[in-house]
C-alpha cells in the first residue's frame, strides 16, 4: 500500500505541477500589471506610436525627480521614467537578479564608480561610445573619465564624486588652541595636544567599517590597492599588502591604540552622537557628507570649516575620493541611443545641477559647473558661509588614479572585517593587510579570474 | 478564570507579590522599544542624537514629523500603506483558504499519497527562503510578473505551516462521529465540509488568517527582490528604503530620520489593532497542537 | 457538486456497508484530493518547481563571464570546505543553543503566570508581551539599535558605570548576544501565547483532582501543567530551531549600519544571499542554501524523533 500510494502520489504531483504552471499563467497574465500601476519597469516598449522614446531609470537620490522633470520638460522625443529601486546595494542586487534572469533591468541605472567592474564581468553594461559619449570626455576630470571608459569604449557617464577633505569644528579648535593640520604628522601632534587638554575628547573617529573611505585614504597616500581594465574583464590586480597601505593602516591603528582617535563604527548611533555632541573635533569626509552631517548635528551648523587634506610629505598635493556615481546604460536596453542621450544630457548642463547642488549636496564632476564661479564662490551655511568648493574643486582635479575590482562589495566586507579585527587587538595591522591580500586573491581565483599581485 | 481571580480582593501574600513583580518587569521589558519609538517620534533629528533616547526633548515635533511623513515624496507613505493592505489581505485570505481546505483534507480524508505529501510538506517548512527567491524571481520574470503586485501576492499564497496547524486542529476538534452521522443523514462531502466542519474550525482559521496576515504584513525579503518600483513597495521595503537613505550614504542631504521613525510607529499600529480586535478568536485557535 | 451530494444516499440504499466500503472510500479520497488540490498546485508551483531549479543551479557552475556548465558536486565540496559557511553555521547553532531555551523558558514561565491568575495586570502583560511579534525586523532592529547606544539609551548606564570598559553591544563581541535579545523580545510573546492557549485548553477537572491531593501553586504548575503542555513546547521548539538556523533579516539590516561587527557571512543564510545578490555567484549561493536546508531538515527530524511521543504527530 505504501509503495503503491507513493507512486500514485508522484504521478499526481506531476499532474499538479503542469496544472500549476497553466493556472498561474492564465490567472495572472490577463490583468497584466495588476492594480499597482506602472507594471513592468524594465527596459522595453522603447518607443510609442508618436515616436517618443521612454527611458526607464533606476536611481535613489530623493531629489532626483526634480532633475528628471527638468529633463522631460526640455525634451520632446525622449522622456525619462524614474524608478526608485532601492538605495545602492539594494538596487544593485535587483540589477544582478535581472541580468541573471535575462529580463527586468532598466535602460539606465545610477551606479557608483566602485560597482561598475562587477557589472562589466556580467556583461551588464553597454558601450555607449558609439552613441556620442566619447565626445563629452573633455567635460570631466581625467581620473573620473578613466574609471568609466577604456579607449573609445564608454560604459557610463559620471555624475558626481566625493573628493575627501578635512572637516573641523572651528569653535572648538579655537577653544583648545588648535590649528588645522597640513601634514599627517601634524595631525597626530594635534590629536596629542587635544588629548592633553581634554581627555574626554577625540580629534576624530576612525569610522570602523567604512572601507570606502579607508580606500580613499590609501589613495590619498598615493596607493592603488586594485587594478582593473575594462578590456580584460577577467583579469584583476590585487595590491593591498604594500608599504603605503601598511603605513596608512598603522598610522590610524596606533593612534586608536593610544586613545587619540576613537573607534566608533561608521554610521553607528555613537558616531552620530559624537559628532552632534562635539566629542569629535574633526572628521575626514567626502564632499557630499555635509548633507548628512547637517541633519544629525543641526545644532553645530555654522561651526564647521573645511581644510585641505593633510599630506604625508610636506608640499605634496595628493587627494583621495570616496563615492560618487554615474549613469550607466544596461545591456538589456531596447533603446540604446535614447538611453545614452539621457545619460549624457541629464546632468550635462547647468540647470539640473541647480537642483543637484542646492537640494542634494551633490559634488559635480561636470567641469562647466564644477569650475564655474557660481559654484566655487558659493557660501555654505553649515560651514559658517565658507566657500568650501575652493578646497574641494582643486582636490577633485588632482585625485590619484584608482580602479576597483569586480567584487568590490566582497573586498569592502573583507577590509572591514580584517581592520576591525586588528583594532580589536586580534592581529596587527600588518597582518590585516596581508590577510586582506590573501583573501582577495583567493576569492578572485575561486571565481575564475586571473590575478596578478602588483 | 481560576478561583484566585474570582475572589474580589485576594490577600497580599509574598507569592502573589512576586508574581505581580515578575509581570511588571516583563511589561517594562517588552514595552521598552515601543516607548522609545513613541518618544523618538516627537523629536527632530538633531534632538535624537543629543538627548536621552527614553525621554522627551524640549520641543514637541510630533505633529510636524507626522505632517512630513505623510507629505514626503508626494504622500508615498499612503501608497505604501495601501500596498501593504492589498498584499497582506489578499495573500492572507488566499493562503488561509488554501491551507484550510488542504489541512482539513489531511485531517479527515484517507487518500493515496497522503503520507508522502505530508512529509514533503513538513520538509518545506524547513527550506531557507534564500534558496527560493532567485528561482521564484525567474519564474515570475518568465511570465512577465516581476515588479507587479502579483509577484508579491502569489508567493504569499503558500503557507505550509497553516496546513499543518489546520490539520492538527481539525483532528482534535472535528469529531469523526459528527461527520459520519451527517453523512448517514445524506449530506454530501462538500456540505459536510462547508456546513459542519468549517464552523467548527473557525478559531483555527482565524489563527491561520492572523498569522498569515502578520507574515505577509512583515514580509521584507520577497518584495525587496521582486519589486523595483517605489510606488509598489509595501511598508517594510519602503521604510527600509528610508532607513538606507537616512543612515547610509544615500540621503544626499535629506533629513529622513523623523519620517523613518514616525513611519515605523505608524506601521506597527494597525497590526496591534488587529491583534486586539481578533483576540478572542486566535487565542482559542492557538490551543491547536497542544491537546492531543 | 450536486452529484456529490446525491451519491452517498444512493450508496447507502443500494448496498450494505461492507461491500460499498471500497468505492465510498475512494470517492472520499477523491474529495480529499480535491480539497487539497489548490494548495498542492501552489505548493508545486511555488516550492517544488523553484526548488528543482535551485537544485539545477547548485549542480552547475558559471565562470565569471562564461556560460553554465555541469559541475556535479563541485559546489557541494566547496561548501563543506568553506570557512565562511562553517563559521556561520557554528554561529547560528550557538545562537540557537542560547536563544531557544532562553526564550522558551521565559515564554513558559510567563504562560504559567498568566494561567495561574487572571488579573488586570496579567491581561496587560499578555498583550504587551505579544506586541513585538507584530513588529517587522527592519523596525525592530532600528529600535534596539538606538537602545543599545552607549551614549543615548539605557545602555548609557553601563557607560557611566564602566567608562571605556563598557561593552559595545553592537560590536563584534556582543552583537550576537544583542541579537539573541532582539529575537527573544520579538518571539517570546508568540510562544507564550501558544503555550498559554494550550494551558487554557486543559480540562479544569485535572486541577481540582490535583488540588484535592494537596498540590497547589508551583507544584501544580510543574507536576501537572508542564507535562500536559509539553507538546506545545516541543512544537514551539521545533519552529524556533528552524527559525534560528535560518536567521536572516535582523542581521542583514544590522549589517548595513555595522559592517564591522556583522560581516556578509555572519549567518549561512546571509552568506547565501550575499553570494547571489552582492557577488553574482548564483550557483554557489543555491548550493549554500541547499546544504543549509539539509542541515535544518536533519536537525529538526532528530529533534522531533527525540521528542516523538509528545509532538502530536503520530501519523
Amino acid at each position: 500500500m505504501a509503495i503503491h500510494s507513493a507512486r500514485r502520489g508522484r504521478r499526481l504531483m506531476a499532474a499538479a505541477a503542469a496544472t500549476a504552471a497553466l493556472a498561474l499563467g492564465a490567472a495572472c497574465s490577463g490583468p497584466g500589471g495588476g492594480g499597482g500601476g506602472s507594471g513592468d519597469t524594465g527596459g522595453g516598449d522603447a518607443t510609442d506610436a508618436d515616436g517618443v522614446a521612454t527611458v526607464t531609470v533606476w536611481a535613489w537620490y530623493p531629489e532626483f525627480q526634480e532633475v528628471v522633470d527638468v529633463f522631460n520638460a526640455s525634451h520632446e522625443d525622449v522622456q525619462v521614467e524614474l524608478v526608485n529601486a532601492g538605495v545602492g546595494e539594494d538596487a544593485y542586487a535587483k540589477l544582478r537578479t535581472a541580468l541573471e534572469s535575462g529580463s527586468g533591468a532598466p535602460d539606465l541605472i545610477q551606479m557608483e564608480l566602485s560597482e561598475m567592474p562587477s557589472f562589466m564581468v556580467m556583461d551588464g553594461l553597454l558601450d555607449i561610445g558609439p552613441y556620442g559619449a566619447t565626445e563629452v570626455a573633455d567635460s570631466y576630470p581625467e581620473w573620473v573619465w578613466d574609471q568609466v571608459s577604456q579607449g573609445d569604449a564608454v560604459y557610463a557617464i559620471p555624475v558626481d564624486a566625493g573628493p575627501i577633505g578635512m572637516f573641523y569644528r572651528a569653535d572648538l579648535y579655537e577653544e583648545y588652541g588648535l590649528e588645522p593640520a597640513t601634514t599627517w604628522e601634524e595631525y597626530r601632534a594635534t590629536a596629542e595636544a587635544l588629548k592633553a587638554a581634554n581627555p574626554d575628547l577625540y580629534l576624530s573617529d576612525f569610522q570602523v567599517g567604512n572601507a570606502s573611505n579607508l580606500v580613499g585614504l590609501i589613495q590619498q597616500a598615493g596607493g592603488a590597492p586594485y587594478g582593473y581594465d575594462f578590456s580584460n574583464p577577467e583579469e584583476v590586480v590585487i595590491n593591498f599588502d604594500n608599504e603605503i597601505t601598511r603605513q596608512v593602516l598603522n598610522y590610524w591603528g596606533d593612534m586608536i591604540a593610544e586613545g587619540l582617535i576613537d573607534d566608533a563604527p561608521y554610521h553607528s548611533t555613537d558616531w552620530d552622537a559624537g559628532i552632534a555632541a562635539g566629542t569629535y573635533l574633526t572628521t575626514i569626509e567626502a564632499a557630499w557628507r555635509p548633507g548628512y552631517l547637517g541633519n544629525i548635528a543641526e545644532a553645530t551648523s555654522g561651526s564647521w570649516r573645511v581644510a585641505p587634506m593633510p599630506q604625508w610629505n610636506e608640499g605634496d598635493d595628493l587627494q583621495g575620493n570616496h563615492g560618487g556615481s554615474t549613469f550607466a546604460v544596461t545591456s538589456q536596453t531596447d533603446s540604446p541611443e535614447a538611453a545614452a542621450q539621457v545619460a549624457i544630457e541629464i546632468f550635462g548642463s547647468e540647470e539640473p545641477w541647480e537642483v543637484g547642488i542646492d537640494k542634494a549636496f551633490l559634488f559635480p564632476v561636470f567641469n562647466p559647473v564644477a569650475e564655474s564661479p557660481d559654484f566655487l564662490e558659493r557660501p555654505y551655511e553649515f560651514f559658517g558661509d565658507q566657500p568650501v568648493n575652493e578646497i574641494f574643486v582643486p582636490a577633485a582635479q588632482s585625485v590619484s588614479p584608482l580602479s576597483f575590482t569586480p567584487f568590490d562589495s566582497f573586498a569592502k566586507s573583507t577590509i572591514n572585517e580584517q581592520v576591525a579585527s586588528a583594532i580589536a587587538g586580534e592581529q596587527t595591522m600588518d597582518e590585516a593587510a596581508a590577510a586582506i591580500q590573501q583573501i582577495l586573491v583567493d576569492y578572485a581565483e575561486s571565481v575564475g579570474m586571473t590575478v596578478s599581485e602588483g | 478564570m481560576t478561583d484566585l481571580a474570582r475572589r474580589p480582593r485576594a490577600p497580599m501574600t509574598p507569592g502573589r507579590v512576586a508574581v505581580a513583580a515578575a509581570l511588571v518587569v516583563s511589561i517594562v521589558y517588552f514595552f521598552l522599544p515601543f516607548w522609545w519609538i513613541v518618544v523618538a517620534s516627537t523629536k527632530t533629528t538633531g534632538q535624537m542624537f543629543s538627548s536621552h533616547s527614553l525621554w522627551f526633548a524640549d520641543s514637541f515635533a510630533f505633529l510636524d514629523n507626522l505632517a512630513r511623513t505623510f507629505s514626503y515624496q508626494g504622500g508615498i507613505f499612503f501608497t505604501w500603506i495601501g500596498n501593504t493592505v492589498l498584499y497582506s489581505v489578499t495573500s492572507a485570505v488566499g493562503a488561509t483558504a488554501l491551507a484550510t481546505a488542504g489541512g482539513y483534507a489531511f485531517a479527515k480524508y484517507r487518500f493515496r499519497g497522503k503520507k508522502v505529501a505530508f512529509g514533503v510538506l513538513l520538509g518545506a517548512v524547513m527550506i531557507p527562503n534564500t534558496v527560493l527567491v532567485l528561482p521564484t524571481y525567474m519564474i515570475m520574470s518568465s511570465i512577465g510578473l516581476v515588479n507587479t503586485v502579483w509577484a508579491v501576492i502569489i508567493p504569499g499564497l503558500l503557507n505550509p505551516l497553516g496546513v499543518y496547524l489546520i490539520r492538527i486542529y481539525a483532528q482534535d476538534s472535528v469529531p469523526d462521529e459528527v461527520l459520519e452521522s451527517a453523512r448517514i443523514d445524506g449530506a454530501g462531502e462538500l456540505r459536510v465540509f462547508a456546513g459542519i466542519s468549517l464552523p467548527m474550525l473557525r478559531p483555527a482559521i482565524a489563527t491561520v488568517l492572523l498569522f498569515s496576515l502578520v507574515a505577509s504584513w512583515n514580509n521584507f525579503f520577497l518584495p525587496l527582490v521582486m519589486i523595483s518600483d517605489n510606488a509598489l513597495y509595501p511598508l517594510t521595503v519602503g521604510l527600509n528604503n528610508w532607513r538606507a537613505l537616512a543612515t547610509i550614504d544615500g540621503s544626499a542631504g535629506q533629513d529622513l530620520y523623523p519620517m523613518l521613525i514616525t513611519g515605523s510607529l505608524l506601521a506597527v499600529v494597525p497590526l496591534i489593532a488587529a491583534f486586539l480586535a481578533m483576540q478572542r478568536q486566535w487565542q482559542s485557535g492557538l490551543a491547536l497542537g497542544a491537546v492531543k | 457538486m450536486s452529484q456529490t451530494v446525491a451519491e452517498p444516499r444512493v450508496t447507502r440504499r443500494r448496498s450494505p456497508q461492507q461491500r460499498s466500503g471500497g468505492g465510498q472510500e475512494a470517492r472520499r479520497g477523491r474529495f480529499g484530493w480535491l480539497l487539497l488540490a489548490p494548495f498542492a498546485v501552489s505548493f508545486v508551483a511555488l516550492l517544488i518547481v523553484p526548488l528543482g531549479y535551485a537544485l539545477w543551479l547548485s549542480l552547475h557552475a558559471r565562470s565569471i563571464t562564461g556560460a553554465q556548465r555541469w559541475a556535479g558536486f563541485e559546489n557541494y565540496v566547496r561548501v563543506f570546505g568553506d570557512e565562511s559557511f562553517i563559521t556561520g553555521l557554528k554561529r547560528v547553532l550557538w545562537f540557537g543553543v542560547l536563544q531557544a531555551p532562553l526564550m522558551l523558558v521565559l515564554a513558559l514561565i510567563l504562560a504559567l503566570l498568566l494561567d495561574a491568575a487572571t488579573t488586570r495586570l496579567s491581561r496587560l502583560a499578555r498583550l504587551v508581551a505579544f506586541m513585538p511579534y507584530a513588529v517587522p525586523a527592519v523596525i525592530g532592529v532600528l529600535m534596539w539599535g538606538f537602545l543599545y547606544s552607549p551614549q543615548l539609551g539605557p545602555a548609557a548606564i553601563l557607560t557611566q558605570l564602566l567608562g571605556d570598559a563598557a561593552p559595545d553591544l553592537l560590536g563584534k563581541t556582543w552583537v550576537l548576544y544583542s541579537l539573541v535579545n532582539v529575537l527573544t523580545w520579538q518571539m517570546t510573546g508568540y510562544n507564550m501565547i501558544i503555550i498559554y492557549s494550550a494551558l487554557q485548553g486543559l480540562p479544569r477537572e485535572i486541577y481540582e483532582a490535583a488540588r484535592l491531593d494537596g498540590a497547589g501553586g508551583w507544584k501544580l504548575a510543574i507536576r501537572i501543567k508542564l507535562p500536559l503542555v509539553a507538546p506545545a513546547v516541543v512544537l514551539s521548539a521545533v519552529f524556533t530551531i528552524i527559525a534560528t538556523l535560518q536567521i536572516f533579516s535582523e542581521p542583514k539590516v544590522m549589517q548595513s549600519t555595522r559592517p564591522d561587527a556583522v560581516p556578509a557571512d555572519f549567518t549561512p543564510n546571509m552568506y547565501a544571499y550575499n553570494q547571489a545578490f552582492s557577488y553574482g555567484q548564483f550557483n554557489y549561493s543555491a548550493t549554500i542554501s541547499f546544504v543549509l536546508g539539509i542541515v535544518i531538515i536533519i536537525g529538526s527530524y532528530i529533534f522531533l524523533f527525540a521528542t516523538r511521543r509528545r509532538s502530536g504527530l503520530n501519523d
